[in-house]
């Protein structure tokens, strides 16, 4: 992938939140099944019962469906509570194509400043399977694995 | 449709990501296209116009030639897609993390 597709996907959220960093992180990881939008953010729809992430290194991040049914979103990468979580994110597709979910809870006043970061997308571009085979390209994280998971 | 499932819709078709990734490198008339692909002219012509309409590509005249460029505004469109999915997302965290705690005093 050119550097310039890679920068357009860099994806920076920021928000602050009336909350401690205790409780937000809490409240994004623990308690996520209470206000992740299963709905339409995720890949098993209105079949998903509950997200899970697992609070250490290492742990899965995975939608549950109705019928028992688990479907991993990721592995967390990185586990310091409140302070920082990370997880690669690959909703519905290769673990090898995922890319890299970071997401940051920072003191500000009297509630928490939150930056995600979404990013990794450069992994598929330097991926060794991408040089043998052209339709490897990036693109086909949109085109027909992320549209499935995200559309 | 919405403008990034055009786009997606688009990428899908392996060729057309191939004419995609082709133009990348400048702009190009058709026929040239149809020389480095495995498909016909008409074939060729046809994947253009659906990636024209995704925003994807652009036409564009030089003399009595047309040639056909990247366009930016279809990827611009697939961003604009994820910053809602995460602003969405996000949206729902924030109203969560700032619910009154029950039975829970100290924070």
């Amino acid at each position: 992938m050119s550097e310039q597709a890679t920068e357009q996907l860099v994806l920076r959220k920021t928000l602050v939140v009336a909350a401690s960093p205790e409780r937000a992180f809490e409240v994004f990881t623990a308690g996520i099944a209470g206000w992740w939008p299963m709905a339409t953010h995720s890949t098993g729809k209105e079949l998903v019962e509950t997200v899970v992430i697992e609070p250490r290194e290492g742990g899965r991040f995975y939608e549950r469906q109705k019928d028992g049914t688990e479907q991993d979103w990721g592995i967390v990468t990185a586990w310091d509570p409140p302070e920082r979580f990370a997880s690669t994110w690959h909703p519905g597709y290769d673990a090898a194509e995922g890319q890299d979910l970071e997401v940051r809870f920072t003191p500000e006043g009297d509630g928490t400043r939150i930056e995600l970061v979404h990013t990794g997308w450069e992994r598929r571009a330097d991926a060794e399977e991408m040089l043998r085979n052209y339709d490897a390209g990036w693109d086909i994280v949109f085109g027909e694995r992320f549209a499935g998971a995200f559309g | 449709m919405t403008a990034y499932g055009d786009v997606l819709s688009a990428l899908a078709d392996p060729t057309r990501r191939q004419v995609f990734e082709l133009l990348r490198r400048g702009p190009r008339p058709v026929g040239e296209l149809a020389g480095e692909l495995p498909v016909s002219r008409p074939a060729v012509s046809q994947h253009l116009k659906v990636l024209k309409d995704a925003g994807l590509v652009r036409e564009q005249r030089e003399g009595t030639r047309r040639l056909y460029a990247p366009n930016g505004d279809g990827l611009a469109a697939l961003r604009d897609y994820l910053d809602g999915y995460w602003d969405e997302a996000l949206a729902a965290f924030k109203q969560a993390a700032e619910e009154p705690t029950e039975g829970d005093d100290d924070e």
